[in-house]
């Protein structure tokens, strides 16, 4: 990772895989009890004040988990690839999510049901601290994301958004489409309306800065996206 | 609590006391090792880019969490009272904080060691449900700072600020004080400049929704100052 990607890496949540932290005895009992669920494009997995049924980990596809604000708008908080997971922290606080969760490409998830993960989360220390960790490392993209919108004006927000989906996505994705999200999960995602952020989009195509090809969006000068940003 | 409280409350924390939540065996051994530090009205209590030296416990006072944007501006994040910790979110991971952390009031901060803390989360259960709860709660707040950063406009920004503020900073059962912090520290909360927080203070005094008294600002008609904070 280059310095800029270290930087940008502040701002999301790199997946990191539970099975690959915790002892293989547990990994094996816990997946004895395990389910997988698909869920087309557009479908919602979950919806706020909904008790999530388990720990859930994407294994295809892209998710959005997001809140809805009282005008309906909403804002994303995370676009989640495979490795990523989320259910976790309505379990472990026993409160009905507050956000929403929708496929936004076919998805195919994991769930290990909230019995068989309260058991051997209460039964094993590394669990325990491997969510602890992983809390710690949500404690930095939030407190980095609040600090973000406190500060930065549209401009910079955008910019980062193009920075972050484009790092965390493109390998994953491996297409050299770049960025195939929606404009208005784009929107959404940048804390913005559509129309500012195809203004913004207008603007840095004209300056060179990206390449927009249909939907597509496609980053030709990181250095000088990463300037805008100004984080 | 009413119902509009409780929607309030989604935007800042209010802590139990620390001690009454360990058993004591462990309480016992954690006070052994906890040293206590007067902390000046106007003293930093930590610098952005350290890692803190343990967990603070804060036992009396107000102090303000807050980040400096490019522009030198201030933003304040949290404001903690009695019984809120923190710090550990830093610990648990080895990351250097991001934020200061200053002394609104004189305050009286405990602080147990980071060795001692570590060691005693390997070694008790409870400690460890206790922080991974208290943990997962806190990004819950979190989420909802970001919505409010991300997607409200300023006057909205302006009313929940004062809502939460009063609130939290007001003992149930006593006589109000208002809202008591300086304009200044008011306008960071709300992310915004003195200018357009009096701008707004105006316009709610004249609604005959607050009342503006020196410092103080009164809360007079809630349920229409909630309905502007738009939550």
């Amino acid at each position: 990772m280059t310095e800029i990607e270290k930087e940008i890496a502040n701002y999301y949540l790199i997946p990191e895989l539970i099975w690959d932290k915790i002892p293989i005895d547990t990994v094996e009992k816990m997946r004895e009890n395990l389910t997988v669920a698909n869920f087309k494009k557009d479908e919602q997995i979950y919806t706020e004040g909904f008790h999530p049924r388990g720990l859930y980990i994407v294994k295809k596809g892209i998710a959005k988990q997001f809140l809805i604000s009282n005008e309906g708008k909403e804002q994303i908080i995370y676009m989640l690839k495979p490795g990523n997971m989320f259910g976790y922290r309505s379990i472990v606080c026993n409160n009905a999510s507050f956000l929403h969760v929708t496929a936004i490409q076919d998805c195919e998830i994991e769930i290990i049901g909230k019995d068989t993960f309260v058991k051997y989360f209460n039964e094993s220390n590394e669990i325990k601290l491997f969510f602890l960790n992983y809390f710690g490392m949500e404690f930095r993209v939030l407190f980095n994301k609040i600090s973000f919108f406190a500060t930065k004006p549209v401009t910079e927000r955008v910019a980062l958004t193009l920075l972050i989906l484009n790092q965390k996505f493109e390998i994953y994705t491996n297409d050299k489409n770049g960025i195939t999200f929606t404009r208005t999960d784009l929107a959404c995602f940048a804390g913005t309306i559509n129309e500012t952020l195809s203004r913004q989009l207008t603007i840095l195509e004209k300056e060179d800065i990206i390449e927009l090809r249909g939907r597509a969006i496609l980053i030709k000068d990181k250095e000088r996206l990463f300037k805008i940003a100004n984080i | 609590m009413g119902k509009l409280e409780e929607e309030v409350s989604n935007y800042y924390r209010d802590e139990h006391p620390f001690w009454d939540k360990i058993p004591s065996p462990i309480t016992k051994i954690l006070r052994a090792q906890t040293s206590f530090i007067p902390v000046k009205k106007g003293e930093n209590l930590f610098n952005e880019g350290f890692i803190p030296k343990g967990v603070y416990i804060i036992r009396q006072g107000i102090l303000k969490l807050f980040v400096i944007d490019a522009a030198g501006r201030e933003q304040i994040i949290f404001m903690f009272k009695k019984n809120e910790i923190f710090g550990y979110q830093n610990i648990i991971t080895e990351n250097s904080n991001l934020y200061f952390v200053t002394a609104i009031t004189d305050c009286e901060v405990e602080l147990i060691e980071k060795d001692v803390f570590l060691t005693m989360m390997k070694e008790s259960s409870e400690l460890n449900d206790y922080f991974m709860k208290k943990f997962g709660e806190e990004l819950n707040t979190m989420v909802h700072k970001i919505i409010f950063f991300a997607q409200k406009p300023v006057n909205e920004r302006v009313a929940l600020t004062l809502l939460a503020l009063n609130q939290k900073f007001n003992e149930p059962g006593k006589k109000s004080k208002g809202v008591y912090f300086s304009r200044k520290d008011v306008a960071n909360c709300s992310g915004t400049i003195i200018e357009t927080l009096s701008r707004q203070l105006k316009i709610l005094s004249k609604e005959k929704i607050v009342k503006v008294d020196g410092r103080n600002i009164f809360i007079l008609d809630k349920e229409r100052l909630f309905k502007i904070a738009n939550i």
